[in-house]
């Protein structure tokens, strides 16, 4: 494994390929954040300027990553950049001739993600109450780009069938969850009424959305994206996991439903339907869960171990938790 | 003759010093030092519970349940299945985390 000094020469490396031999890299940050990708923010500085910059490299490869590898997510960012969506700018991707692993550089948008920081700081309670609204906006403007610039995405067992998708992960993580099994079988035998497919981000949610004192400034975090319902990426963000301490506002945490889907509607994404939203939710509990069990089989086969990984195994009994006291009508 | 201090209370000393460490550390240690806590906490009140609670995960009962309820075997007492598969993960919930559970499930759960 290569340490941090190695990876800084490496960095530098690929950087001076493209930027020149007089390209320096300094005021480096390495998140140590746990997840499936390697985050290093640094300055890149040549001659008299300097750009603060992201390299992100992907550390978990599996054969049933359910991840869009990171040339697909560079591709869909620079997709989504040209149309003027807030997301990093793509700068270059990592090739062969890097020593660097699968990944891409992009540019450096300062804020914060922190869901607690945007829930509960004094610092953000101006600009809060527009946060549930601005999503509305975004999502439905992503929802509405043409779907043949996303093609590409049409071979991803997500856009396919989401439900066979999880079921077929959670099987390969070695399925014995009867919580699971209730929520998987309670999907397929609630499916709404097939919905026009358009581009989905897949991981829409407080947490990957950059905000400044501006609002959301930029997207993050694109590898779940794919093709299908637009009620899906609704309720990904509605799904109680993500409300964090503040599950009575269904909206991240930040707000109820109607800013949110009167926004969406205002902005051109359609007419929301709460009933399939509410769908989506479940779909979202049943999803986190089979996350976690990933996590968490990663860290008992021994593929990865670590803290982080071993309470993500065990947090599934909270998220079987709440998917039963959804299914059962005392959560919403 | 039982051990004495028992497991949970060797456990508990454990995450005592983590916790009066964790202050002093830097963010990422810190980070983890919490998720250890966390994890100690879990295998103290499992250890501590482990009689109280059937471990309805193992071997082929809850094989043949998965089965039967992604066959459609269950559709028809639906309610009564959810409800004992509820009952089941509420137990495991006491031990992961008991803060977690609404008030009526909360009962009997160790700190």
């Amino acid at each position: 494994m290569s340490t941090p000094a190695d990876t800084l020469d490496n960095l530098t490396a690929a950087l001076r390929r493209r930027f020149g031999e007089s390209a320096r890299v300094e005021s480096v940050e390495m998140p140590t954040l746990g997840g499936s990708n390697r985050t290093i923010v640094f300055d890149l500085v040549e001659g008299n300027s300097r750009r603060r910059l992201v390299s992100r490299e992907e550390t978990y490869v599996a054969p049933d990553s359910p991840f869009l590898p990171p040339s697909d997510q560079f591709r869909l960012m620079r997709i989504v950049h040209a149309h003027g969506f807030p997301v990093p700018e793509p700068i270059f991707e990592y090739d062969g001739a890097d020593r660097m692993g699968r990944g891409y550089v992009s540019a450096f948008v300062p804020g914060t993600t922190l869901p607690k920081t945007l829930i509960h700081s004094a610092a953000f309670a101006e600009i809060r109450p527009k946060l549930a609204a601005q999503c509305g906006e975004l999502l439905a403007m992503f929802h509405e780009f043409p779907p043949e610039d996303f093609s590409f995405l049409a071979t991803r067992s997500d856009s396919i069938d989401p439900i066979e998708a999880q079921r077929v992960r959670y099987d390969n993580y070695g399925g014995q969850r009867p919580a699971i099994e209730l929520g998987l079988r309670w999907l397929e035998r609630n499916r709404p009424t097939p919905q026009r497919a358009v581009p989905l981000h897949g991981d829409f949610r407080v947490g990957n959305l950059m905000v400044s004192q501006a609002g959301i400034v930029s997207v993050l975090d694109w590898e779940c994206a794919h093709l299908g319902s637009r009620f899906e990426d609704l309720g990904w963000l509605c799904t109680r996991a993500w409300r964090f301490d503040r599950p009575d506002l269904i909206v991240g945490g930040l707000d109820g439903a109607e800013p949110f889907f009167q926004a969406y509607e205002r902005a051109g994404g359609g007419r929301v339907d709460f009933d399939v939203v509410r769908y989506w939710t479940i779909f979202g509990l049943v999803r986190w869960a089979i996350l976690n069990l990933m996590q968490g089989k990663g860290h008992i086969d021994g593929e990865r171990r670590g803290l982080v990984f071993a309470a993500c195994g065990r947090n599934v009994d909270l998220i079987e938790y709440d998917l039963l006291m959804t299914l059962t009508g005392r959560y919403v | 003759m039982k051990e004495m201090p028992d497991i949970p209370d060797i456990l508990l000393t454990v995450r005592d010093f983590l916790k009066d460490l964790a202050p002093t550390l830097q963010p990422g240690a810190k980070f983890e030092a919490q998720v250890a806590i966390y994890l100690l906490d879990i295998a103290r009140r499992e250890i501590a519970l482990v009689n109280a609670v059937e471990d309805a995960s193992a071997g082929e009962a809850v094989k043949q349940l998965c089965d039967r309820i992604r066959s459609g075997a269950h559709d028809a007492d639906w309610d009564k299945t959810v409800t004992a598969v509820l009952d089941d993960t509420i137990a495991r919930v006491r031990i992961v985390r008991p803060a977690y559970l609404v008030a009526d499930h909360a009962e009997r759960s160790l700190s």
